[in-house]
């Protein structure tokens, strides 16, 4: 079991979240995204979610949050051809991307002794979108500086952020 | 160079583009693709004697990429173990690459995201397996048709 204070999200995961987002984002845009402080309260811009779930020693959730023009960015380099922000491959490219994150948490997880299993990433768009969380979830925001823009995750605790995805092999 | 029917199975479009263009980019034969959005219909889609090559993916809805491989392996047997399965996949852990290799009968693994020169190198073997065996089938069928004979030399 995962051990934390109960406000706190675990130290342990968010370390291998902090990791995972270092190596994956190296290797797809060539340099590792600098640490930052994203203060964006209270400003309306649009954006696309990812949210992917993990099972196993503790429920927990990853939201991969973008701005428009850094989705934008992000795309072109992850894919190699232009995407638009109101296509619908943007969802599918900031989904994938989230998705193979993901699989680099589980590997990071592993090495740190923790089980865990993803979903399927669900993806919202749309002008200052926000995904709800569990009552008294315990969360953490990892904001993010690259040379494609800004970006950041929010993990959550949480029992019910579970049911917001959807598991591989089940109907979609 | 080998024109090779490649079964490019995600559940995502985006990624199957990305697929289909790295294995144009690479060079390793020539490539006519077929696009499934799950296992199940990449099941469908699936014929020995026409899919010459798999790639798919692990997570998807419906069916998963493995439940599929299992599938392919069980249904068709020695006919499908000519057709070799690659896995291209965010999973990465040790466990899951056993998974496919070991138990599910997957022939490559290859973890996202991936380069043009990671193709050329983990999947060689694989297209040039299938190249041969698409080059035997090609043979094979060509000599089972009848060439002509006695209505050739009657009918021109």
């Amino acid at each position: 079991m995962i051990s934390s204070a109960p406000d706190d999200f675990p130290a342990i995961v968010a370390g291998a979240v902090q990791a995972a987002v270092e190596l994956t984002f190296a290797s797809i845009f060539g340099e590792p995204p600098a640490s930052t402080q994203v203060d964006n309260q209270g400003t309306s811009f649009a954006r696309v979610a990812s949210v992917i779930s993990f099972f196993g020693t503790q429920p927990w959730a990853l939201t991969l949050v973008v701005p428009e023009q850094t989705a934008v960015a992000m795309a072109l380099k992850f894919t190699g051809f232009e995407v638009t922000f109101d296509s619908a491959d943007m969802g599918d490219v900031v989904g994938e991307l989230t998705n193979v994150m993901a699989g680099e948490v589980v590997a990071q997880l592993a090495r740190r002794s923790i089980q865990a299993q993803m979903s399927l990433p669900t993806v919202a768009r749309g002008q200052d979108v926000e995904l709800l969380r569990g009552k008294g979830a315990a969360t953490q925001r990892l904001s993010y500086d690259s040379s494609q823009g800004q970006f950041w995750f929010e993990l959550s605790t949480a029992q019910s952020v579970q049911r917001l995805c959807r598991t591989p092999g089940t109907a979609a | 160079m080998v024109a090779l029917k490649a079964l490019v199975v995600d559940d995502s479009g985006v990624m199957r583009k990305m697929v289909m263009k790295g294995l144009t980019e690479s060079k390793l034969a020539e490539f006519e693709f077929i696009e499934a959005v799950d296992g199940k219909d990449a099941l469908a889609k699936f014929d020995p004697k026409q899919v010459d090559i798999g790639f798919i993916d692990w997570n998807m809805p419906n069916m998963t990429g493995i439940e599929f491989v299992r599938e392919i392996r069980a249904l068709y047997g020695t006919e499908s173990t000519g057709v070799p399965l690659v896995m291209i996949t965010s999973e990465k852990t040790m466990g899951k690459i056993q998974e496919a290799l070991d138990e599910a009968g997957a022939d490559a693994f290859i973890c996202k995201p991936f380069t043009v020169a990671e193709l050329q190198s983990k999947l060689k073997k694989s297209v040039e397996r299938a190249g041969i065996r698409r080059l035997r089938r090609e043979r094979a069928q060509k000599q089972q048709q009848p060439s002509g004979g006695i209505f050739s030399k009657l009918f021109g």
